[in-house]
């Protein structure tokens, strides 16, 4: 299936980040996983496949993020911009 | 024509890719640049018409309101010159897509230089067909230079490999010299009637081994110790091997023979 869909789950606590990643990649089958840090305390968890996968992680990642106090936002985008795109996976690579 | 700058803060990184996702759907504008400093900000340039960007902006801070983060937003008209180096952005960004097609681009280029800088192992080969066996041609040249090697081979190499064979087979010549094979036989006890004898009892043991027949002990009684251990050894299926039977004396070897006929 084609990958179109970009999920965005923002945390204030690394050790949630990483529960949450895992619950997340056991909830669908994601090709791309990647966690940047914006802030202090302000971590971004960034999920890649097609749109029905990324869902179904979002809401199993913000379940396991609201359990553990920690979710700040999350966020689905289809088909983002190969622009922003490029920006935001080369800061998650760096 | 790019004639204003946008600058666009939050304070999540996914409100800013969504506010994104809305402003660049006008092929007008264009993403100059996007930071994350690390203190929890995102910022965002974006460059295109004043009347474009105005009512992006708009659209984008209805998005922003359904957040509940941090969303701030200025619109710089006719930005001077020395704005971009501040800023550290491009004067000027191509189209989108055009900007991608460049990296591709970029990339098959270098490809290809490395293919081209480097040769791979198979052009080494390229030049050379396998030659399948029966079919080789050889030259006639060749043959006849290595004929001309042959005669004009100096007589101390033909000397070298005489003495070569000798070193392999040092008891070739020996034998057939007639006071050697005399002394031999003086040294074993072995006289010409005895050795007539030998070669009848081996042919009658050869005759036993194949046939099964039996062997003449009578004649075997007349050999002394050394001709029975040399009979001994040359019997297949004797009981006693090697050490043994040059140790064991002349009714011993006799017992053993009686045994077996």
């Amino acid at each position: 299936m084609k990958q179109n869909a970009t999920g965005f789950l923002e945390l204030n606590n690394l050790a949630s980040a990483l529960e949450s990643a895992d619950q997340m990649l056991k909830a669908a089958n994601l090709d791309f996983i990647k966690q940047i840090k914006i802030g202090p305390s302000s971590f971004v968890l960034l999920i890649k496949g097609d749109a029905p996968s990324v869902e179904a992680a979002l809401i199993a990642g913000e379940a396991s993020a609201k359990r553990s106090g920690s979710f700040l936002v999350s966020q689905l985008v289809e088909d983002l911009d190969p622009a922003v795109e490029q920006y935001i996976f080369q800061e998650a690579v760096q | 024509m790019t004639n204003s700058i946008c600058i666009i803060e939050t304070r999540s990184l996914a409100l800013s890719s969504q506010v994104l996702q809305q402003i660049l759907r006008s092929k007008k504008i264009d993403l100059l640049s996007l930071q994350i400093p690390g203190d929890g900000s995102v910022i965002s340039f974006i460059c295109g018409e004043y009347s474009e960007i105005k009512s992006a902006m708009e659209s984008a801070s209805a998005i922003s309101k359904s957040s509940t983060s941090y969303f701030g937003q200025k619109i710089i008209t006719k930005p001077d010159e020395k704005l971009f180096d501040l800023l550290q952005l491009k004067r000027s960004t191509p189209a989108k897509t055009e900007v991608i097609k460049a990296d591709k681009k970029r990339i098959s280029t270098k490809k290809t230089i490395t293919i081209d800088s480097t040769p791979s192992k198979e052009s080494v080969f390229d030049d050379f067909e396998p030659i399948k066996a029966g079919e080789a041609e050889i030259p006639s040249d060749s043959i006849e230079q290595n004929r001309s090697v042959r005669k004009s081979l100096p007589k101390t190499e033909v000397k070298k490999e005489k003495t070569d064979e000798a070193v392999h087979q040092p008891f070739k010549g020996r034998s057939d010299n007639p006071t050697i094979a005399r002394l031999k036989k003086e040294a074993l006890g072995i006289k010409e009637n005895d050795n007539d004898l030998i070669k009848s009892v081996t042919n009658v043991n050869e005759t036993e081994n194949e046939g099964n027949g039996p062997a003449d002990l009578e004649q075997l009684k007349k050999f002394n110790v050394h001709k029975l251990r040399r009979f001994a050894r040359s019997f297949n299926g004797f009981p006693i091997k090697g050490r043994e039977i040059s140790r064991a004396n002349r009714e011993e070897l006799l017992n053993y023979f009686k045994e077996l006929i």
